[in-house]
């Protein structure tokens, strides 16, 4: 279901009249706000034997929560990592959802450039991919906001329209039970990312920086629901390839715990470089 | 069951909408009782530049029962939690264990139906969010968790 154009409009005119109303739901939530108790922290659970129900493998991070991390890293060459290639058009639905992954992290990396041409672009790209994959309808509004906020360099905003085309699109395809199809939307952008936050870590490597890599259940989450599709796959060679990455991935990052060497940095580069071409150029 | 917010729905549709404007335009949600007592709670932080995911969890469980979310953090990340409840009476317990079990420390905010409980992640890695809810004996408790960083 999704909010209504008029609840979202209302929305904007609410934040006026909520202002103004001396005692609003708001300003007693806010009375609440200040009944926060800390908690320092102490105890155990034993992982192994939890008692109860595990909801989730594991929550994928959105890619702005990722990119907010990586505001922290200072001010990398974002520009130098941007790359412009021709999308090759897909008629596998599996790649086609792989390769919008990756676009919509190339748009973060754009605007962490703010670059406003790329993010244009890639604002096209991914309203070709979404008609590619039956979604055009559910993401053109995202796609003209990004193109609209592109153009006043309203960076925030593009990040958020990124969100929630990639959730748009991951939300459409569960309900028509195309659960696997939104993963690999997942696995594309997460690669993509990795790729390029292995590059700018390396070339300024600090453990610190390196630590942000540290994602070996995310790793093994993509690897199984990979393998989990590769029965139904209708040409499983380059999902069974990605699957063999993650695991490769996975245990790079658990060789070192938290502790992730510069070779291994370099390492996931280059099997995230390799996989991300595999994604994004047609053999 | 009717969600138990203390304002009228008028208002409390007003409020989702504002969290919604504030934090993701052109949002989508699926709105129920616990989502909107969640979102409701989370107001007062989004004000403070918490941005909230639109997707959310969401299940039943029996009273007394445990349950898990794992959740990838990154170091320094500020995050909030809010697990609400449209089930009257239940007692809401969530803590949050690191990747070897160990417990966090946290900032918690109880209201009627729901809990907040935020932490700045001490370093990259899975986090396990762990609650409990009670009420009735047997009863079954249907729960939300919505969650925003900065």
């Amino acid at each position: 279901m999704k909010l209504s154009t008029t609840l979202h409009t209302a929305g904007f005119l609410c934040a006026a009249l909520l202002s103004v109303l001396p005692s609003t739901a708001a300003d007693s939530k806010d009375k609440d706000n200040e009944k926060v108790v800390p908690d320092k922290g102490a105890g155990e659970l034993d992982l192994s034997k939890f008692p109860g129900k595990v909801v989730e493998e594991v929550i994928v991070p959105v890619p702005s929560e990722i990119f907010s991390a990586l505001d922290r890293l200072g001010n990398p060459d974002w520009k130098a990592q941007i790359t412009r290639a021709e999308r090759p058009s897909f008629t596998e639905r599996t790649d086609v959802a792989l390769l919008l992954g990756a676009t919509v992290a190339d748009g973060f990396i754009a605007v962490q450039a703010e670059d406003k041409k790329t993010v244009e672009n890639i604002g096209k790209d991914v309203l070709s991919l979404s008609t590619a994959l039956g979604v055009r309808e559910d993401v053109l509004k995202h796609c003209q906001a990004i193109d609209d906020a592109a153009k006043t360099a309203k960076w925030d905003t593009v990040r958020t329209e990124l969100d929630a085309t990639q959730a748009t699109v991951k939300a459409k395809m569960e309900s028509l039970r195309d659960g696997a199809l939104a993963e690999c939307i997942s696995v594309g952008g997460w690669l993509r990312g990795t790729e390029v936050i292995t590059d700018v870590i390396t070339k300024s490597f600090s453990k610190e920086r390196a630590e942000l890599l540290y994602q070996p259940d995310l790793a093994d989450y993509f690897n199984d629901a990979l393998e989990d599709m590769l029965t139904r796959a209708k040409n499983p060679a380059k999902l069974k390839s990605i699957a063999d990455g993650l695991a490769q991935l996975r245990e790079i990052m658990q060789s070192g715990d938290e502790n992730l060497s510069e070779k291994a940095v370099s390492d996931m580069h280059r099997i995230t470089a390799g996989l991300v071409k595999s994604i994004t150029v047609k053999k | 069951m009717r969600p138990s917010s203390p304002l009228p729905a008028f208002l409390r549709a007003i409020l989702m909408a504002f969290v919604f404007a504030y934090a993701a335009p052109a949002a989508f949600a699926v709105v129920d009782d616990a989502h909107s007592t969640a979102l409701e709670t989370a107001i007062g932080e989004v004000k403070k530049g918490f941005k909230i995911r639109q997707e959310y969890w969401k299940g039943k469980i029996t009273s007394g029962e445990q349950t898990m979310v794992k959740h990838q953090l990154f170091k320094g990340s500020d995050v909030w939690f809010w697990l609400a409840t449209s089930t009257p009476k239940v007692k809401i317990e969530i803590e949050i264990y690191d990747d070897k079990g160990t417990k966090v420390a946290v900032e918690k905010k109880e209201v009627k139906d729901c809990t907040g409980i935020k932490l700045t992640a001490p370093k990259t890695g899975t986090y396990r969010i762990v609650f409990k809810m009670t009420g009735k004996e047997k009863a079954e408790i249907d729960w939300a968790l919505v969650y925003g960083w900065k």
